[in-house]
């Protein structure tokens, strides 16, 4: 039970940091949860192998980066668009912001705070309910150019915000 | 090196599922090229999911706010705080009589009132009502339909943002009803139609347990203390969870689950034998098979086509090349190109709700029923109503003949057979009982037999339910199914009319029409089973779920699943297959998009995966 609650209470830790590598390579919202699922199930199965000393993340995004690779080996039509390569860098990348990101998080949750309820809506929809602009923009009757320039600008917002925090700190 | 401004729009582009194949080459380039390339797309791509994942425990803390704020104003009311004693006398306003008792203290001396007051609290605090002894474990959420708590023998209608103590249960009664319970950590019990939760326990160092009597649960569950795993029994199992998501169905045949996320410990309490569940594993524990988790079949998320705002009643001609479909709850029915997702006519003389949608067998007739007791014929290629049928009453469902030359039309008391080369030319056979859309019935494709669920079944979860055969050609009964556990919801025959799936509870009972007797059993923890359909060579079975967002499809030779098709809303609904079995026509709806009080429903092609 021990072993048990710790490989929970690190993946549950972890969790948002491993989908968003695999989500980086694996576009569609519904096969990045599937691929997660996998990797998951590899974790608990291979967490005798896991050096405390190590970052867990690192590790995981490590089985996630040969699980991926093992999905588009079986399957010609899996959607990965990147080349192992690219995918090789795309996880030295992750494993290089984990430090300055893990900052970052704490940051974000208290600047989404700080939205106007109207952008907080438009996110909801875009990350949370997962819609496409086109989709935002039938439902607020507007513009798919002008949901993109609307999203861009929260996003500007948010990595303002995010930069003053950590200033701050 | 691109500039900075090209690396964030190429990101942005491929992030958002908008980069062009050239531009996905430039950035791949770039992210091989150089290592600051790639941080910048990790860092978006980092900020992407983290934004979606802190909004959503946000937007779920905000919900969980106002719906605490809610209790407290309820609570108010009715002068059953919830909280603490101690937090309630911080709680409480001053009111105008605290403010007299001030005054009159200060009138007739401090030291001899509050001696007396003194005393006279103590009294009252030594005889006040112990009304608080159980505490409280959860609350209600998202009531809808006939929800009750359970207590000491009796029940009561249940509220929104009601409180549930120990030992208190919850039942859910009726096709549209469920209910979310809510503990403080955030963990969830989803409820569906006809469910019962008894005994709910926990509290302060021990573990939550709740006892699933009969039903369907999706849970999901927060980290629990190690030593505090939440306990899901049924009567013939217990899950034990230390923070993941399930599913749970529980019926008078057997237990089964479904491990969507983490793993749970299963124990069968016949003899205590244990296996863990992994995520993307089911397990039943019943009479005849043995305690061995399965892994769940592949999963696809192959749509072809969605139409937004339809839903239920809707068909695929016979060359897979049209699909009709009728708007949610409404009386017009549109044709589609099923290649290009293009609307190619809107059929609006009906004047209320379309019932029921047939091609003929060659495709170039397409019939519709109505509330408004009519039956209107169609040219499909073109959307132009040829002709227009008149009934006494409702028309709930119709087929053609397998010829083609005649028309089987089923009104609520009334099956009238029409030649369509000469429509003056009609049989009727009466009715021993007069169908309305209370009754679930079906017709069989060469309208020779009418199936139809009994009409004195009892509406109550726990209710065996029977099935009467109707031949229609000598108008005498064929015989009836008994037996059934659990409300049946939903009947469909198979293409040669052998066959006929009964969804009951959360299995599918396919009865062999020849030989009188059950051909198989199709269980899976997919929760209630809303629908099904055949394919037409009659070798695979689609099933829609009221709790669950896919589409499961079944080989009917083995009982086995072989795939779960995903992405729909919260719930689906089988409709029909397509030529060879190629495509599959669902309907889906939802009703918890944010801040809307309407279902969003729709219509779906599915391309089928290769067997």
């Amino acid at each position: 039970m021990g072993e048990r609650h710790e490989f929970l209470k690190l993946l549950l830790r972890h969790e948002t940091d491993i989908k968003a590598f695999i989500g980086s390579l694996v576009l569609d919202p519904h096969l990045r949860d599937d691929v997660f699922q996998e990797v998951a199930l590899v974790l608990w199965l291979q967490f005798d192998s896991y050096d405390p000393h190590r970052s867990f993340g690192a590790w995981a995004r490590g089985i996630a980066y040969r699980k991926i690779l093992e999905l588009r080996h079986q399957n010609a039509r899996f959607p990965v668009v990147f080349s192992p390569k690219t995918i090789q860098a795309v996880l030295d990348a992750y494993d290089r912001i984990e430090a300055a990101v893990s900052r970052k998080a704490e940051a974000l949750r208290e600047c989404l705070k700080e939205l106007p309820d109207s952008s907080r809506h438009l996110l909801t929809l875009r990350y949370e309910d997962g819609l496409a602009a086109e989709e935002i923009a039938r439902q607020k009757h507007s513009t798919v150019n002008a949901v993109y320039q609307a999203l861009s600008r929260i996003r500007a917002r948010l990595e303002e915000c995010i930069r003053q925090r950590l200033a701050v700190e | 090196m691109a500039p900075q401004s090209r690396l964030d729009e190429l990101i942005r582009k491929y992030l958002d599922r908008q980069a062009s194949p050239a531009e996905q080459a430039e950035l791949e380039r770039l992210l091989v090229e150089s290592p600051e390339a790639a941080d910048a797309f990790a860092d978006a791509s980092w900020m992407d999911q983290w934004t979606a994942d802190l909004l959503r425990d946000d937007n779920r803390l905000r919900t969980e706010l106002a719906f605490m704020e809610a209790i407290d104003r309820q609570c108010r009311a009715a002068d059953l705080h919830p909280l603490a004693p101690s937090d309630r006398h911080d709680a409480t306003p001053s009111s105008s009589r605290s403010g007299r008792m001030r005054l009159r203290l200060r009138q007739a001396g401090v030291g001899m009132v509050a001696a007396v007051l003194l005393a006279l609290g103590l009294c009252l605090w030594m005889l006040r009502p112990r009304t608080t002894a159980a505490p409280i474990l959860a609350h209600l959420d998202q009531v809808r339909g006939e929800v009750y708590v359970l207590a000491a023998g009796s029940r009561r209608p249940a509220q929104n943002g009601q409180a549930l103590c120990a030992g208190q249960g919850v039942q859910v009664v009726g096709e549209e009803s469920a209910v979310v319970v809510r503990y403080p950590d955030g963990t969830r019990l989803e409820l569906d139609a006809d469910t019962t939760l008894d005994e709910l326990s926990g509290g302060e160092a021990v573990g939550k347990k709740v006892v699933l009597a009969e039903g369907f649960l999706r849970a999901e569950v927060t980290p629990q203390p190690p030593d505090q795993p939440v306990v899901l029994a049924t009567p013939r199992a217990e899950v034990i969870v230390q923070g993941t998501r399930l599913k749970l169905c529980n019926e008078a045949s057997a237990t089964q689950l479904e491990t969507e996320k983490g793993v749970v410990q299963l124990t069968r309490k016949s003899d205590g034998r244990s296996v863990e569940v992994p995520a993307g594993f089911e397990a039943v524990i019943n009479d005849s098979e043995p305690l061995t988790p399965q892994p769940l079949p592949p999963r696809f998320h192959s749509r072809r086509l969605t139409l937004s705002g339809y839903w239920g009643v809707a068909a695929l001609s016979p060359d897979g090349r049209t699909l009709a479909a009728r708007r949610f709850k409404d009386r017009l029915v549109a044709l589609w190109d099923a290649a290009t997702g293009q609307q190619r006519a809107l059929l609006d003389r009906h004047t209320e709700r379309v019932t029921t949608i047939a091609f003929s067998r060659d495709g170039r007739t397409l019939a519709t029923g109505s509330l408004d007791q009519t039956v209107q014929l169609w040219d499909p290629a073109s959307g132009q109503l040829r002709t227009t049928f008149e009934y006494p009453a409702p028309v709930w469902a119709l087929t053609f003949s397998p010829d083609d030359q005649a028309l089987i039309v089923l009104t609520g008391q009334e099956v009238e057979t029409v030649a369509l080369a000469e429509p003056s030319t009609r049989r009727r056979t009466i009715l021993p009982i007069n169908l309305s859309a209370n009754n679930i019935f079906a017709l069989s494709t060469d309208g020779q037999t009418l199936a139809v669920v009994h009409p004195g079944a009892s509406a109550s979860p726990g209710a065996v339910s029977t099935v009467t055969l109707w031949d229609l050609t000598a108008n005498q009964c064929r015989g009836t199914i008994g037996g059934l556990t659990g409300r049946v919801c939903h009947l469909r025959f198979a293409p040669d009319g052998k066959l006929l799936a009964i969804c009951h509870g959360s299995t599918v009972t396919l009865w062999d029409l020849g030989a009188g007797q059950v051909r198989a059993a199709l269980r899976g923890p997919g929760g209630r089973v809303s629908g099904a359909a055949f394919s037409p060579d009659g070798t695979r079975l689609a099933t829609g779920h009221r709790q669950e967002a896919a589409v499961r499809l079944w080989d009917i030779a083995t009982g086995k699943q072989q795939a779960i098709l995903e992405g729909c809303m919260d719930r689906s609904y089988a409709i029909a297959f397509g030529p060879e079995g190629k495509t599959l026509v669902t309907s889906e709806a939802s009703n918890r998009a944010p801040g809307e009080q309407l279902w969003n429903s729709a219509v779906t092609l599915w391309d089928l995966p290769p067997r």
